[in-house]
């Protein structure tokens, strides 16, 4: 093993967590749950709740800019909506806007630097828009242009020049490199399983995907361009979350029912740690600096755990 | 008291046979019984048309807190049925959600039908889902609230009881739906499940509770087809509802604990560790004899959904649902979970005096009469004329007086009406002391007033002294005409008031006259208001002084008497203009004013004279005396007319006209205004009710198509129960008289302050807002007072003069066969048993009723009824058939929904089925035929092979192992030194017991009976049961949760039998064993180096040398032991449940040995 993990610290936020987001230096973290957004900070202290006071917006998904003055929140009631964060010395405010209505938004991704957000449905559809809600191209069974595919994982790269993609129909599947702005296929494969999960890994120029059968349960690292498996492990019991840090060449996963987390080289497959069980399922993970790992979980417990390395760093 | 029972429906059917269930409640108690919770549970709202007659079922807290009726089950916001899939894609949400045939349900689903919350569309799984999504609330929490609420407190329960009477102890749980759509068929057995559940978690307050299912079998909706956009899953959603109720009801207990979890945390674990239901009626269309009366087929709101709330009704009352637990307590021994005698029917029939019903229509006769003899305009010509005058007679009479109820009546009134009567008329003095006596407020104050006028006139003629006369005679005739110009305007200004147009003479105003006459309008206006008050409101109370009940038309009357007396002083007005224009009093002051302006003149023109005349008087002297002359008059008439205007003014201002001079309403027409909006409201009280009525009268004829009641009344006996006087006439007493000194109605002002404000206080309501209100409370107070009603009617005399007792007694002889149509013959051996109840009340019957009622029960009671005489309900007469001990492969319905079943399962389509172990075990039953085997045919497995079926890869391991002998037989000691035969899964050295003997042989009575070899094969199901439910692993509970899930077996009571260490044996780590003995078969590489070769061979050896002996030594019996002992295997066995074991291990090993020659053959 070449790192431990060790949990620093549990929130319950009250519902079931079902998203999280870290800024680059993770020191907030953005937890979507049954009730709304909570934002926290490094002691789990709640710095904004949204939507306020007794109403609830049951979230999806999460994604924010590096810096965090950007969140991008998918409401399972079918919206995704921008919360600009304004932050004073002890508090945050926001100015929310929607900037995307659709019933069944599964996954979102972001690129900051390119300003595109990617939309995946359970449906079959997928969409591309710019981050003030532009829609820069949309399939939809709404536009009468359907994919043939559902139930699609979405991940941009930072620089926003590749989306991949990955849909969960029973059978076989597509996973799809895409030139984000005009929808082009670059690159693709039909897989034998569905596709969970889709995550870019930055500087390998790879992508991770969970791949699931019936009888199998895999994580697969493709290449960039989708022509070459780098590496692929099975799996006794579900990975239920996957993120990847943004600098480093690290996989965290949040692995079966017990809600344990593993620490994975990105390069070579090999788990690096692990141990450490949130009992709960992890619905999601996010990390930051390679270090912060924040996990948002079934029972509703928010974990702050460090990921730290036998390489010595001060 | 009524028993305690908890009601849930669920579904749609659920739904309405609790509203029929609550019509009935009201109808026998005036509302739901306390002890009574009724809980409707559906993916579909409640809706305008989920009524019965005029009854729905309450969403809300109601008057009494109860809590609401109906729960609407929708997913969480913005789940759909993608958001589902997805998780279950992504695995969050598997380990409990792996029942759910996504890949199926995902295919079929339209765009809008993966909305839960439109309802299940005829679709179980998604019914289902609904009951995950919200199991904990509202499903959970309302069961348990619900059984809280019935079950009373814990003293009530009585402690050391036989069976008979613990059984009428028991609180009555009936879950009530149907298996054909998609919410009742996916909710029935998870709501029994979490009643159960319920139960068991407070198992130390709740220990006594029975729970029943009611089931309505798919025929009943046969009229519905038509409607519906795809009907097609009515009879495949039927069979395999029933098929699951049926192994759940058949093999769950405490020795196969089985789990149903419906969320991640731990707290949603449920285990159904016994028959979540105790009994199961099913409900067909028609009975097996199927004619006239006993033929529900058709609308089910008419036939079907009663029969089952008059079934429940029955369990309601308190002495009928002793009388029937009496015979409940030994249902038992007409059930069997091996042969499947598990099922009951039902008939009931209903003789009913809806007396709740018969009282609204009284309360709403009482009202509308009363509305039309006390307040509504009076249609009757002769009576109206009568009424007007009476009105003018008492109008005449009491405003002729000077005081009426001790408030002063004004003296212009009673000279109104004394002007205006017909006889000797009075006459008017139109002089102005005439006149202003008319408006005298007091003989002091008009005696003031009086002398200051009167005072002002002389002051007037006394100042005006002409020139040479008195004080002025040293004047001048000019200095005179300036004096007494001068004079004459000072006096105009300070009587009449300053000339505000210079060029109108009469435009003076405010002068000390007006001063004076001012305050008369408004004192009159508010003496007037007193006393019309006061007669209005004697006239409106009026009473019958002997019987005290307010007099009729009291409304009308008081509109009369206003419009009377309007009349009176439009007249008396008319009579007054008339006389005064006799003194012409307005042109004589147009005269004198002409006059005045030439005899100033003339003073101007003679003012300068300064002889005297020689004879008579000089001119100026003329001029100044007829100027004196004139301008007295002038101011003499001017009083008068001033004194006319304010007479006139206050006559309108009391009635003579719509308003005063100022634009004020008129006494009488304010009056005559309030009247009219009363009138108008209760005109407005009188239509609600009419409508009410009529709705209320189409209800009841709703209710007269039910088929299995017979309403004993009509319109003739409810018209001569109306009159008796202690029903309409003890209401009239109440209402309009006075009881006890206490006053049903009375008018009163509204404000102690206001005159001619009113409102009516009844003994029902002091306020109200708007006539829909008013007529709201009315007929709640009149219905409560018609209650009376319920002890003077019984059922008893309603039977005696609708029948004869042989009528009565051969009509409940034919209800003797249960709504259920079954095949004897499939029925193996089992005769139903029936049970025959009739129950009526005979203690509060007449002597005609009695006589009756006593016959009906000598003879029914010496011909197998149960006769209960002293039911809770007065004015129902219950005949109710059960019937115990069906299997559900002998009913109709259920065999009949077979084909279609089986068609649409295997088209693959759709999923039919909840749970895991149905959908494994019907791919199995589709290969049956791929056995070719002429006697092992394509049918249902046993249940309790089913039950083990959950997991394939499970079965399949456990086939394996027993083939590869890791699963053998051997030797047990228990830790109380007793030595037994046991089943052993042998893994990495360790012995581990599956079976356990001890508890077989207590579960099956024959087991002892039975040769050696059916023993061990009987065991090899223990094993494979409990392997499955008790020994591995359950997907998504770790083994940090299995302490705690095993100590709470524990408190149940559940036994965990051999199982070392529970449901932590890793299937992983079987199917490692497994393949690590059969690798180990060789050969070696050594000895076969090839790897292809020897792979091939290893697969050879492991069919030869262990699959295929298995096979035919254990499973079909074809081979002979190692003894030479022939064997029957497994399919050969007597007990249908090992043949299918037998059936389902054949399939997998021929699957294997294939996949096994298969692999040696490519190679």
């Amino acid at each position: 093993m070449s790192g431990r993990l060790e949990i620093r610290r549990f929130v319950n936020l009250g519902s079931a967590a079902h998203a999280v987001a870290l800024p680059s230096d993770g020191r907030l973290a953005a937890v979507g749950s049954e009730h709304g957004v909570t934002v926290l900070d490094a002691t789990g202290r709640e710095l904004l709740v949204y939507p306020p006071a007794d109403w609830h917006m049951p979230v999806r998904r999460i994604i924010g800019s590096a810096g965090f003055d950007q969140l991008y929140v998918a409401a399972r009631e079918g919206m995704v909506i921008r919360l600009a964060l304004e932050r004073s010395e002890e508090a945050l405010s926001y100015k929310a806007q929607t900037i995307y209505e659709a019933k069944d938004i599964h996954t979102i991704s972001l690129s900051a630097q390119s300003q595109l957000l990617a939309v995946g449905h359970l449906g079959p559809g997928l969409a591309v828009l710019r981050t003030d809600g532009e829609v820069l191209w949309r399939r939809h069974p709404d536009e009468g242009n359907a994919t043939e595919a559902r139930l699609w994982s979405v991940a941009l790269d930072a620089g926003g020049e590749y989306l991949y993609v990955g849909s969960a129909t029973s059978g076989t599947n597509r996973l799809a490199a895409l030139e984000p702005r005009s929808a082009s296929v670059c690159a693709y494969q039909y897989v034998e399983g569905m596709i969970t999960r889709v995550t870019v890994l930055p500087n390998t120029h790879a992508v991770a995907v969970t791949v699931n059968t019936p009888s199998s349960r895999r994580l697969v690292v493709y290449t960039a361009a989708l022509d070459d498996v780098i590496w692929e492990r099975s799996f006794d019991v579900p990975v239920t979350a996957l993120t990847a840090d943004a600098e480093q060449p690290l996989l965290f996963a949040g692995v079966g029912y017990g809600g344990e987390i593993a620490a994975i080289d990105a390069h070579t497959g090999r788990t690096l740690a692990s141990g450490v069980v949130l009992k709960s399922t992890i619905n999601e993970l996010a990390v930051a600096q390679a270090h912060t790992l924040v996990a948002a979980c079934q029972n509703g417990q928010v974990a702050f755990v460090d990921y730290i390395s036998q390489e010595f760093h001060l | 008291m009524s028993k305690r029972v908890l009601a849930i429906g669920v579904g749609g059917s659920g739904k309405t046979a609790l509203t029929i269930l609550k019509e009935r409640l009201e109808e026998t108690y005036g509302r739901v019984p306390d002890n009574i919770v009724l809980l409707s549970l559906d993916t579909d709202d409640l809706r305008e048309e989920d009524s019965f007659a005029g009854t729905k079922l309450n969403a809300l807290l109601d008057e009494r807190r109860r809590e609401p009726e109906f729960r609407h089950v929708v997913s969480r916001p913005g789940v759909t049925m993608d958001t589902i899939f997805g998780d279950i894609a992504s695995e969050n949400v598997a380990p409990y959600m792996t029942w759910l045939e996504k890949d199926k349900l995902e295919r079929i689903l339209g765009p809008s039908e993966r909305d839960i919350r439109g309802g299940a569309q005829q679709r179980r799984p998604v019914g289902r889902v609904a009951v995950f999504q919200r199991w904990k609330d509202p499903i959970l929490s309302a069961i348990t609230d619900g059984i809280a609420r019935i079950y009373g407190e814990p003293e009530d329960q009585p402690r050391q009881l036989d069976d008979v009477r613990k059984e009428q102890s028991k609180r009555l749980v009936f879950i009530v739906g149907s298996v054909a759509g998609g919410t009742g068929s996916g909710f029935l057995i998870d709501v029994a499940n979490l009643v159960r559940h319920a139960v068991q978690t407070n198992r130390t307050r709740w220990q006594s509770v029975d729970v029943s299912a009611i089931v309505v079998l798919p025929d009943a909706f046969s009229t519905y087809v038509n409607d519906m956009k795809d009907s097609s899953n009515l009879k495949p959603n039927s069979y395999a509802a029933l098929r699951e109720m049926d192994r759940f009801i058949r093999t769950h207990g405490a020795h196969l604990p089985y789990m149903i979890r419906y969320d991640e945390d731990i707290r949603s674990i449920t285990w159904s560790t016994n028959q979540p239901l105790d009994h199961v009626y099913l409900v067909d269309t028609a009975s097996p004899s199927a004619v006239g009366e006993f033929d529900l087929s058709g609308d089910p709101k008419t036939g079907v959904f009663p029969v089952i709330a008059d079934f429940i009704m029955a369990h309601v009352d308190e002495n009928m649902g002793d009388s029937m637990a009496t015979l409940r307590a030994n249902a038992g021994q007409h059930y069997n979970k091996e042969e499947g005698w598990m099922y009951s029917s039902f008939n009931v029939l209903t003789y009913l005096f809806p007396v709740d019903d018969v009282i609204e229509s009284f309360s709403y006769r009482f009202l509308r009469e009363m509305m039309a003899r006390q307040f509504l305009p009076l249609t009757n010509r002769k009576t109206r004329s009568s009424v007007e005058d009476g009105a003018l007679k008492e109008v005449e009479r009491i405003f002729a007086e000077s005081s009426i109820g001790g408030k002063v009546n004004p003296g212009v009134t009673q000279k109104a009406i004394a002007v205006t009567r017909k006889m000797t008329p009075d006459s008017i003095d139109p002089s102005w002391p005439g006149l202003f006596n008319l408006i005298a407020l007091s003989e002091t104050a008009f005696a003031e007033d009086y002398k200051d006028l009167d005072e002002w006139l002389a002051y007037i003629h006394d100042n005006l002294t002409p020139t040479k006369e008195g004080d002025y005679k040293h004047e001048t005739y000019d200095e005179g005409y300036e004096r007494l110009l001068d004079f004459g305007e000072t006096a105009m200004d300070d009587c009449l008031g300053k000339q505000l147009d210079p060029d109108d003479e009469e435009s003076r105003e405010d002068g000390q006259w007006d001063r004076i006459l001012a305050r008369y309008r408004g004192a009159l206006r508010q003496r007037f208001s007193e006393a019309l008050d006061a007669a209005l409101l004697s006239a409106l109370n009026r009473r019958d002084p002997n019987s005290k009940m307010l007099a009729a038309a009291r409304l009308p009357f008081a509109q009369a008497m206003v419009a009377s007396l309007k009349a009176k002083l439009v007249e008396f007005k008319a009579d007054l203009d008339k006389e005064y224009r006799t003194i012409r009093i307005d042109d004589r002051l147009r005269q004198i004013n002409e006059q005045l302006r030439d005899t100033i003149t003339w003073m101007y023109d003679t003012k300068d004279t300064k002889t005297r005349a020689i004879l008579g008087k000089p001119e100026a002297r003329k001029a100044q005396d007829a100027y004196i002359g004139l301008f007295y008059d002038k101011m003499q008439l001017s009083l008068h007319q001033r004194v006319y205007r304010v007479v006139l003014d206050v006559l309108n201002a009391l009635g003579a006209d719509e308003k005063d001079q100022d634009g004020q309403p008129s006494v009488l027409d304010q009056a005559a205004l309030e009247l009219e909006n009363w009138q108008a409201t209760l005109q407005e009280v009188d239509k609600i009710l009419a409508h009410w009525e009529r709705v209320h009268k189409q209800h009841r004829e709703e209710k007269r198509q039910i088929r299995v009641r017979r309403y004993v009344t009509d319109d003739a006996f409810e018209d001569q129960l109306y009159r008796l006087p202690q029903h309409s006439g003890m209401v009239g007493s109440h209402v309009l008289g006075q009881v006890r000194g206490e006053t049903g109605m009375v008018w009163q002002r509204k404000e102690e302050e206001d005159p001619l404000y009113y409102k009516l206080s009844t003994m029902w309501a002091q306020e109200a807002l708007g006539p829909e209100e008013i007529a709201r409370k009315f007929f709640a107070g009149a219905k409560d007072l018609f209650q009376i009603v319920r002890e003077n009617v019984t059922i008893a005399e309603r039977l005696a003069s609708h029948s004869s007792p042989t009528g009565l007694v051969n009509y409940a002889k034919q209800v003797d066969q249960p709504f259920l149509r079954y095949n004897p013959a499939s029925n193996g051996q089992k005769v139903l048993n029936h049970e025959r109840y009739v129950s009526f009340n005979l203690s509060k019957a007449n002597d005609e009723g009695r006589e009756f009622l006593e016959e009906v029960y000598n003879t029914l009671r010496h011909q197998g009824f149960n006769v209960n005489t002293a039911a809770e309900s007065l004015v129902a007469c219950t005949v109710v058939e059960v019937a115990r001990g069906v299997r559900l492969s002998a009913v109709d319905q259920f065999r009949g929904c077979e084909a279609d079943y089986r068609r649409k399962l295997y088209e693959g389509r759709e999923g039919l089925h909840l749970f895991p172990e149905e959908q494994v075990a019907t791919g199995y039953e589709g290969r049956i035929e791929s056995l070719g085997e002429p006697k092992n045919r394509l049918r249902p497995l046993a249940p309790e092979v089913v039950i083990a079926m959950g997991d394939e890869a499970k079965l399949k391991a456990f086939t394996l192992a027993c083939a590869y002998g890791l699963i053998d037989r051997g030797r047990y000691t228990d830790k109380d030194g007793r030595e037994s035969v046991e089943i052993f899964l042998t893994l990495n050295g360790r012995q581990m017991p599956l079976s356990q003997s001890t508890q077989v042989q207590e579960l099956d009575p024959r087991f002892r009976t039975v040769a050696a070899e059916e023993q061990m094969a009987r065991l090899y199901l223990n094993a494979l049961q409990n392997f499955v439910l008790k020994a591995t692993e359950k997907p998504g509970v770790p083994s940090e949760m299995v302490t705690t899930i095993v100590e709470d077996l524990a408190r149940q009571g559940v036994s965990l039998g051999y199982i070392e260490t529970p449901l932590t044996l890793s299937l992983l780590e079987v199917n490692g064993a497994i393949n690590r003995f059969a690798e180990g078969l060789g050969p070696s590489p050594s000895e076969v180096p090839d790897r292809k070769k020897r792979e091939a061979d290893n697969s050879r050896r492991r069919v030869e040398q262990y699959l295929q002996p298995f096979l035919m030594e254990w499973v079909t019996g074809q081979a002979k032991d190692l003894d030479g002992n022939s064997r029957s295997g497994f399919k050969g066995s007597p007990a249908r449940r090992v043949i299918d074991m037998g059936t389902v291990m054949h399939l997998i090993l021929q699957e294997e040995i294939a996949l096994l020659l298969n692999q040696a053959s490519s190679r």
